[in-house]
């Protein structure tokens, strides 16, 4: 019986187009679009990538120039120096060729385009130049015999800090679009659990007052209708995250037993909060239905960081209790945990918490539809 | 008058949708607009970054260097600083770099033996790492340099040193900035790039029902049987979507002068409110085609989301151009929207960093992807009505 269920909801759901565009094609979509527009957002913005320089000498500058030769050797250098006269200089920063012109002259000065971290980077260096010759010059004046040894503090290769990072997980924030793209197709399961609920209720439909008559628990046929929904929407998450992480190859962890006891978690409450608003006493439509359903799983979703990144951290930082209890955030925040802690703390809290909403939302559920009688159809 | 007045009618029960939509990106727009409108594009600003330090020296050279680095960039205090939140204030772009003085900097540093001793937590690679690294780097070195000739530093040749070092690092390059572009200009710019994602939302889940409606087999029967030539439900049918699309832009001009003022009945305003209109009819050919396309108003709004949502991510529209990789550049191309917002950055920058023959180039472009688009959507309309 069981597997005639599965087998008749599954046929039912992949023949609902508007089931399966919202399940399954618009997330891989979404998906795809962020794939494609985020790929180089971080090279461009934090990344430090050598920056091509424009250098204009109007007078000779040995010192200058020998700080430039080494700034620009090695590995990864910082600069990328171009000597040009400054008619070329300016053409080639308007064509953003270089992101900016050092004028060598009696002193040394900096034309960029506009402000951002590369012109920080690049004032940065200049800036230092013009410090360390003032920091020579006061002390050749004060205390010439001390000039060797300030030269030699000034240039050897100490580094007074030690970089740590406490994670070798992905640190990418933009992956916070793909959580949360996750996270709305597991809410979007409600779509589902809506459209099922019409099927057994005697007010909704000619089929739920078929089955109203059955002598059937309203228990079995709930959870019939969650089990046989689960597996076809676990199989659509599943599908989603194989096309994101073997094709996208978005990085998603690879912790599998812990991301698919996640995916099952959070399309069961996906399912079971479309199943509970389904079971609602209005309104009556499906229209009505689906429309709270769209809402309220958008709401979420965008809560969770899916149309702005940053404002799950500032309800983070504001009333933090919402994150507790937004499905979507702790789909999204248990992806995070998963793919940047080596412990499971955080996320075994999460999957507690989802799970339990989980429990309610389908308790309720069959304590609307069950003993349900009807004056009048 | 009948067609026009049942169109307006259909579109009357669709306002609330309009409107929601209107509503939302005014909104954004206003706060995005106050946000920008305080920034001057003309002086040079250090980049400010978000960095948290913790002291535990409390010395006057760890001081010093504290007061160094919270100069030019902000400081945040973190709740607590275990190592879980400081990984989740980094993540979330809270803090760029977390700095961790030891107890005992001083006396190391007086003894150089301060190498390494700082501990700095961070995303390495990054310039955000990169630029509070070297800050902390020059303002040791610096005040190293002071400190080299002097033998048993008291705490007087210190606070001596530590001036010597800031008035020296109070040196600073003269930056010019070169990019001369009007700011309200710039302003409107940014305004109307997120039209090219609402335009199609918006024509798509307005104008495209109405056409559906009109396109059911019993209505085009019933209406093929009266008196209403065809020629006229045609031009009426027309009228009325370049009312809609005229209603629109009208929303968006005024939006502007009330945000940005007279700048816009400039010529390069004027010129972005011809690249808007042209983007309005590529919207309203989409929704034409949509409408020819499918008989199911309930498809439309998944059209809606794929064309509109597809369009703005890949054509610059939610990601600046510069920022997409070669290979999306390349593809958008094929997409209207990549016109719209090239044309639009090529009007800002008209007469410096690109030509009138180039603006008017894209624009051009974008005109022939709206004339592209109708002549598919008659030509599907007319196998439709043969078959």
């Amino acid at each position: 019986m069981l597997f005639h269920n599965i087998k008749y909801t599954f046929l039912n759901m992949i023949r609902t187009k508007e089931v399966i565009f919202w399940s399954l094609v618009f997330p891989l979509a979404l998906a795809t679009f962020m794939y494609l527009a985020f790929g180089k957002i971080n090279e461009v913005t934090e990344n430090l990538e050598t920056i091509d320089v424009a250098v204009v000498e109007s007078v000779q500058n040995e010192m200058f120039d020998k700080i430039l030769v080494e700034v620009s050797n090695g590995e990864s250098p910082l600069l990328n120096p171009m000597k040009m006269n400054i008619q070329d200089a300016v053409s080639t920063l308007d064509s953003k060729e270089v992101d900016g012109i050092i004028h060598v002259d009696d002193t040394i000065s900096l034309s960029v385009r506009e402000n951002g971290l590369n012109a920080t980077i690049l004032s940065s260096f200049v800036d230092r130049y013009l410090q360390n010759e003032a920091t020579l010059t006061q002390i050749a004046k004060n205390n010439p015999l001390a000039l060797n040894s300030a030269i030699e503090a000034l240039s050897d290769d100490t580094s007074y800090f030690k970089e740590e990072k406490l994670t070798d997980g992905n640190t990418d924030n933009l992956s916070n679009y793909f959580y949360a793209v996750f996270a709305m197709s597991c809410l979007f399961a409600s779509f589902t659990g809506i459209s099922s609920m019409f099927s057994i209720q005697g007010n909704l439909s000619p089929l739920g007052q078929r089955r109203c008559v059955a002598p059937t628990k309203k228990l079995h046929v709930v959870l019939t209708l969650f089990l046989t929904n689960e597996i076809v929407q676990f199989a659509i998450e599943l599908i989603t995250f194989a096309y994101m992480s073997l094709v996208l190859g978005i990085d998603l962890s690879n912790k599998y037993p812990a991301l698919f006891l996640l995916l099952f978690v959070a399309s069961s409450f996906g399912l079971t909060m479309g199943m509970f608003i389904g079971s609602l006493k209005k309104p009556v439509t499906e229209g009505a239905k689906m429309g709270i359903g769209v809402a309220i799983s958008m709401a979420l979703s965008v809560m969770a960081d899916l149309c702005v990144s940053g404002l799950m951290n500032t309800i983070e930082h504001t009333v933090p209790i919402i994150n507790r209890l937004n499905p979507a955030a702790l789909i999204s925040d248990s992806f995070y945990a998963l793919n940047t802690y080596s412990d499971y703390s955080r996320y075994t809290s999460n999957m507690v918490n989802l799970s339990a909403m989980t429990l309610i939302l389908f308790t309720l559920t069959i304590l609307t539809v069950r003993r349900n009688r009807y004056a009048s159809i | 008058m009948q067609v026009f007045k049942l169109y307006f009618k259909i579109l009357k029960t669709m306002l609330g949708q309009v409107l929601m939509y209107i509503g939302i990106f005014t909104g954004i727009s206003v706060l995005l607009f106050n946000q920008q409108k305080n920034n001057d594009p003309f002086d040079y600003k250090e980049a400010s970054l978000k960095i948290s330090i913790v002291d535990n020296d409390n010395s006057a050279a760890s001081q010093a260097l504290n007061k160094n680095l919270t100069a030019s960039n902000e400081l945040i205090e973190l709740p607590d600083y275990e190592s879980d939140t400081i990984q989740d204030e980094l993540y979330n772009r809270n803090v760029s770099n977390v700095i961790i003085i030891p107890n005992g900097f001083s006396d190391a540093l007086i003894k150089n033996e301060a190498g390494d001793m700082i501990t700095v937590y961070n995303l390495p690679g990054t310039m955000m790492a990169s630029i509070v690294t070297n800050n902390i780097n020059n303002y040791i070195k610096t005040l190293r340099a002071n400190l080299v000739s002097r033998q048993n530093v008291s705490e007087a040749d210190m606070k001596e040193c530590i001036s010597l070092t800031d008035t020296a690092l109070a040196k600073k390059a003269d930056v010019e900035i070169t990019s001369h572009i009007d700011t309200k200009l710039s302003l409107i710019r940014d305004l109307y790039r997120y039209l090219a994602y609402l335009f199609i939302a918006l024509a798509v889940s307005s104008v495209s029902p109405i056409l559906v409606s009109l396109y059911k087999k019993d209505v085009n029967v019933r209406q093929n049987c009266s008196a209403i030539k065809q020629s006229s439900y045609n031009m009426q049918l027309f009228l009325s979507i370049l009312l809609t699309g005229v209603g629109f832009c009208s929303v968006f001009v005024v939006l502007a002068l009330v945000l940005a003022g007279p700048v816009i009945f400039s010529l390069k305003g004027l010129l972005y409110i011809l690249n808007m209109v042209i983007f309005m009819t590529i919207s309203l050919a989409i929704a034409f085609l949509v409408a020819n396309i499918t008989s199911t108003i309930n498809v439309l709004s998944m059209f809606a989301n794929i064309i509109g949502l597809g369009c703005s991510f890949l054509g610059g529209v939610f990601v600046p151009i510069e920022m997409l990789s070669d290979g999306v550049i390349k593809a958008a191309h094929f997409l209207p929207s990549y016109w719209y917002i090239a044309g639009n950055n090529s009007i800002l920058t008209m007469g410096t960093q690109t030509s009138v023959t180039d603006t008017f180039a894209k624009l051009g472009i974008e005109a022939l992807f709206a004339l592209a688009i109708i002549l598919v959507a008659l030509t599907i309309q007319k196998i439709k009505r043969t078959a």
